[in-house]
């Protein structure tokens, strides 16, 4: 058989062909990208559950019970789990977005209207003011303000803390109509026990009072507080003269982290709100991802079995090898790597629980998350713990704390965790897993940063494998 | 070889349909297996059909596994010094040949050729080790089966090393009886010349 050394229209066709194949496969699977996200995550925990249920089948039970038996202890894990650490997990989220996101001011509209007929001049005065001078009137006319019979005076009033702490006050309206002066409520960053006053609704609706009508007795402002990033740049500002003095650098630096801070944030937040329609829609992950690991994981060694026996006679113990092979390569990088992943975000909350940061669940497991990614990822956690540090005030021995922990945990990972383990096989250089991170983001958003760096640790344990192997294979 | 994925794509269904435990049943290998058993290893069985004169497994390269023959005659051959290979030997149905890789990852020491139309079931290294932790019992039969074929070859080719040997040192001993018979009769004669 000389068909390596002849060249045939056919065997160009045939290439051809495969190309063509190839290409549209790979646009198809470009195509309906989100639709695969479900079915990828299913694979990988297939992959890591599976020497679980073959241990279980191995003492005995059959493969549909095992499979039934881990769902159940995984379903009874999350519960107990979501009714543990869930509760406190969830508030810190929020509380962390809140941080992120929320608004530094607010402002609520007010009005009085004279109802009686004749005409009425209103005086405000504020009153009460706790903790400090936190609502004012935006654009206040001068006062008096002699309101017409019929007229309305519009008024709007601003909540801007300078915290997250409880704010009150009283805007006082008094007039020559009134008998005794209208008060309205205001409050802002409310917590804890309310008062009578505004759980009671008759309060908050309109209230008239001899010619003069109110649009209502209290207002709430909800939540509002200077954000992280307004924090960063104040403490930030407050570096500036020390930098210009030291280094004679002249930069905004207040302003770089503002406006960049903020450009980065819109582009968070933008990300995974489409990531989030885009995933969570209908529930697909929640149902797509236990069925498909339950098919993976009771006929994933049929479909093996059934896709081998269509490879040819020639290459057919080539690619059974190879297969199995491929298989237990990716089996231990993805143990390995989730192992690593949780040991590591343990550690984590645990040690920024202990250091007193605030939020440290969602931190430390953002930490055990980015450390799946070499060099760089212990550097977002640690960035984002000390970031963290800093806006709620800790002041620099917390963020000192937070680095030493960071670099301890690091350490135990690099000189025990990881020797331990020994499923660094797949090592992935670290521009690549930049350039792979960012691929995964643009593709799929927050979910394609997470899934990047697994998806490609398993195409270069398929890859390394098959090259070796067919080297092997022919030399052999 | 017309066009092998699709041949086997719609061949597959019509070669099933003949129950592989009636076939297996018929080799050494698998007698006393029950037909729970049997329903576990069918798992993890490949069924090939070879066409006349294909080759089944090539001397040299690297080997994954074992074959039986269920049907058809295949040809161990044995590339020798010359341009034509030695036949070492002819199988036939229920026989068996490349044990040796399914133990260890080597090379293969002789080629197989179908010398006919044939079917052969494959066994291969990682389903048998996937069986044995999945069903370690069944997995230990086949293992145990599997020694004691290999156990059997063994003792056969102990037998006929050890009558290679004997022959070889008759002929030794022939040869030296010969030599000292020639000294004794013929190498004083050159000075009497």
């Amino acid at each position: 058989m000389n068909r390596d050394s002849s060249f045939s229209w056919a065997r160009l066709v045939k290439v051809l062909l495969g190309l063509v194949v190839l290409v549209g496969v790979g646009w198809f699977l470009f195509v309906i990208r989100e639709i695969l996200v479900p079915f990828v995550i299913a694979f990988i925990i297939s992959f890591l559950l599976h020497p679980l249920v073959d241990r279980m089948e191995g003492r005995g039970m059959g493969r549909g019970v095992s499979i039934g038996l881990i769902f159940a202890a995984v379903l009874v894990l999350g519960a107990i789990g979501f009714f543990t650490v869930g509760k406190r997990l969830t508030e810190q989220v929020m509380d962390i977005t809140e941080q992120f996101l929320r608004q530094e001011t607010v402002v609520r509209q007010f009005s009085v209207t004279n109802t009686g007929e004749e005409s009425a001049p209103v005086e405000v005065m504020w009153q009460r003011m706790r903790p400090g001078k936190r609502f004012a009137l935006v654009d206040p006319p001068a006062f008096p303000v002699e309101l017409a019979p019929g007229a309305r005076l519009d008024l709007q009033i601003r909540f801007s803390p300078r915290g997250t702490e409880q704010c009150e006050g009283i805007l006082r309206f008094s007039s020559p109509e009134l008998e005794e002066p209208f008060e309205l409520r205001v409050q802002g960053n409310a917590s804890g026990e309310q008062e009578e006053f505004w759980t009671n609704p008759e309060n908050m609706q309109k209230v008239a009072a001899q010619g003069l009508e109110f649009s209502t007795g209290g207002i709430d402002f909800g939540k509002a507080g200077p954000s992280i990033i307004t924090r960063m740049s104040e403490v930030v500002s407050g570096l500036q003269p020390k930098l210009h003095a030291y280094l004679g650098v002249e930069v905004d630096l207040e302003k770089l982290v503002k406006v960049k801070g903020r450009e980065m944030m819109n582009t968070l937040v933008g990300r995974s709100s489409a990531f989030m329609e885009g995933i969570f829609s209908g529930l697909a992950l929640l149902v797509i991802v236990p069925f498909a690991v339950f098919f993976f994981l009771k006929e994933g060694r049929r479909i093996t079995h059934e896709l081998i026996e269509l490879v040819p006679n020639a290459y057919f113990e080539l690619c059974l090898n190879l297969i199995y092979q491929i298989n237990s390569q990716i089996g231990g990088y993805l143990r390995g790597q989730m192992l690593e992943t949780g040991i590591v975000a343990l550690l984590s909350v645990v040690a920024l629980t202990l250091i007193g940061l605030p939020n440290a669940i969602p931190i430390g497991l953002l930490a055990g998350t980015a450390n799946m990614i070499p060099y760089l990822g212990p550097l977002i956690g640690g960035i984002t713990a000390s970031v963290v540090a800093i806006s709620t005030g800790g002041g620099g021995s917390m963020v000192l704390y937070v680095i030493l922990a960071f670099a301890v945990i690091q350490m135990l990972d690099n000189l025990v965790i990881q020797p331990i383990i020994v499923a660094k096989s797949v090592d992935l250089h670290p521009l690549l897993v930049m350039l792979v991170v960012s691929i995964g983001s643009q593709l799929l958003g927050i979910m394609g940063m997470l899934i990047a760096v697994p998806v490609t640790g398993i195409l270069k344990a398929s890859t390394q494998t098959i090259y070796r192997g067919i080297r092997g294979y022919r030399a052999g | 070889m017309a066009d092998p994925l699709w041949g086997r794509l719609f061949n597959r269904q019509s070669e099933k349909q003949e129950s592989l435990f009636e076939v297996l049943k018929r080799i050494p290998i698998f007698q006393d297996f029950n037909p729970r058993e049997f329903a576990k290893i069918e798992d993890i069985l490949h069924r090939r059909s070879f066409a006349s004169g294909e080759v089944i497994l090539r001397e040299g390269e690297m080997g994954v596994g074992m074959y039986i023959v269920l049907s058809g005659q295949v040809q161990i051959l044995h590339a020798g010094e010359g341009s034509k290979p030695i036949r070492l030997a002819t199988l036939g149905p229920g026989d068996f040949f490349g044990e040796q890789a399914l133990l260890d990852e080597s090379p293969r020491t002789a080629s197989a050729v179908a010398a006919e139309a044939c079917q052969a079931i494959g066994f291969f290294r990682p389903d048998m080790l996937e069986l044995i932790e999945r069903n370690p019992r069944t997995g230990l039969k086949v293992v145990m089966r599997l020694s004691q074929m290999i156990s059997i070859r063994l003792r056969q080719t102990n037998r006929l090393l050890k009558e290679a040997r004997e022959r070889t040192a008759a002929v030794e001993r022939q040869l030296e009886t010969r030599q000292e018979a020639a000294s004794g009769a013929g190498a004083p004669a050159p000075p009497s010349r």
